[in-house]
């Protein structure tokens, strides 16, 4: 489902290579630096590689960007406005991936549910814009799910919610890529653990 | 679209009011006409009151339009725009389709700024007995200038990272270029050259978020640093 070759996303580091099956969830330990973080952004599709290729599905994003993104998502907390409300922003979210032709896993309610929040819940916290931003992240019936540091300022009760749905998710026929500085993160959703000197 | 525009208006709408700036606004310019409505303008300046009310007018959009489309932009920032490259990977839309709402968004503030003042127009020109055509430019004109306020205000805030600067740069340049538009020597000409600069403007907005629909490659060092 996605298959990375050489990857380098940061100069001077070494490129990584891995390929994660469908339903399959493949977790990288490493701790915070800008390497992670920019491999997590070319992962995300949000940042072009300096070198190497990715397949998504079996697209290149270097061709088809818009197609790639359109099978792939990310816990992405910056992309939300702290002035909108947990439904309102996941509703629109809803909207625009149907408009693409892309499937849902459950309404917005039922997904914002699962993970305790309630439609109306503002956005103005950091552990509500983390929280929503996983439930988007799980919301499209999509390949591949990419998590940066997933559980960070989860409260313990969403934290146990999120593995929970994300171990049902690789049910499914989607791909989970999750990277963090937390080993029992990483450990608690990932069927592999794959070492990344790399982004040290 | 419709999502991508509701999102923005739910946004920017909670950033700032729209309906007290368009309240503010409209009082300004009516306040304008009632207290020189009977000496047909102020006695210091000589034009007609329809074309001082231009001027008035000019100063609101400069101030408080500015502020509107500086709030609908906002937050954005140079590194690319991430909060739109990272929705657009969430919602699995083009990048382009956010910065295009924004532009469609900041130009129906536009229009509801003039359509908030187009009564007190034509109050103004028909005590000042001004001929139709003398309004028709002025509202052309005001049209124009409003473009052109949307189409700066989108370019800054492309370019700077701060909102109250992007305002602040705005409101200047738009003060600057509502004096710099009277040099020109024909009514139409006031009228149609600030709405294309303003709408090449906002093109060049909207475009600025296309190329790079990745975010800027890796050679941010200042980037890497805040990590």
């Amino acid at each position: 489902m996605l298959r990375v070759e050489h990857l380098v996303a940061l100069t001077g580091r070494p490129g990584i290579s891995f390929e994660a099956a469908a339903g399959e969830c493949v977790g990288f330990l490493a701790p915070a630096s800008a390497a992670r973080r920019r491999c997590v952004d070319a992962l995300a599709l949000l940042r072009r590689p300096l070198s190497g290729r990715m397949l998504i599905a079996d697209v290149d994003p270097a061709q088809q960007l818009d197609r790639a993104r359109r099978s792939i998502t990310a816990h992405l907390p910056e992309a939300i406005d702290p002035r909108l409300t947990a439904g309102e922003f996941l509703d629109a979210v809803a909207a625009l991936r149907s408009r693409s032709g892309g499937l849902l896993r459950d309404s917005p309610a039922v997904i914002l549910d699962r993970l305790g929040l309630s439609s109306k819940t503002r956005l103005n916290t950091v552990a509500a814009r983390h929280t929503a931003a996983m439930a988007a992240a799980l919301l499209p019936v999509v390949d591949v799910v990419v998590l940066h540091d997933p559980f960070t300022h989860l409260t313990d009760g969403a934290r146990r919610r999120v593995i929970e749905q994300l171990r049902q998710l690789s049910s499914a026929p989607t791909a989970i890529v999750v990277t963090s500085g937390r080993e029992d993160d990483v450990r608690a959703i990932s069927h592999r653990v794959v070492p990344w000197e790399g982004l040290r | 679209m419709s999502a991508l525009l509701a999102l923005v208006v739910r946004s920017s709408l909670r950033r700032t009011s729209w309906l007290v700036i368009l309240a503010l606004h409209g009082a300004g310019v009516i306040g304008f006409v009632a207290a020189w409505a009977r000496t047909n303008g102020v006695p210091l300046w000589q034009a007609s009151l329809l074309i001082q009310l231009q001027g008035v007018e000019r100063l609101g959009c400069a101030v408080l339009l500015t502020w509107v489309v500086a709030r609908v932009w906002s937050p954005q920032s140079p590194d690319g725009g991430r909060r739109d490259i990272s929705v657009s990977v969430i919602t699995g839309t083009n990048a382009r389709a956010m910065a295009s709402a924004r532009a469609v968004v900041s130009m129906a503030a536009a229009l509801a700024f003039v359509a908030t003042v187009a009564p007190a127009f034509v109050a103004a020109q028909r005590i000042a007995n001004a001929p139709g055509a003398d309004l028709t430019i002025v509202m052309l004109s005001t049209c124009g200038f409003a473009t052109f306020c949307v189409g700066l205000t989108s370019v800054a805030a492309r370019v700077i990272t701060r909102p109250l600067m992007v305002w602040v740069t705005a409101a200047a340049g738009a003060c600057v270029a509502a004096l710099s538009t009277e040099l020109l020597p024909d009514g139409w000409l006031r009228a149609s050259v600030p709405a294309i600069v303003g709408a090449t403007l906002i093109l060049g907005a909207v475009l600025r978020a296309s190329p790079p629909r990745w975010l800027t490659d890796a050679t941010d060092d200042e980037e890497v640093a805040n990590v």
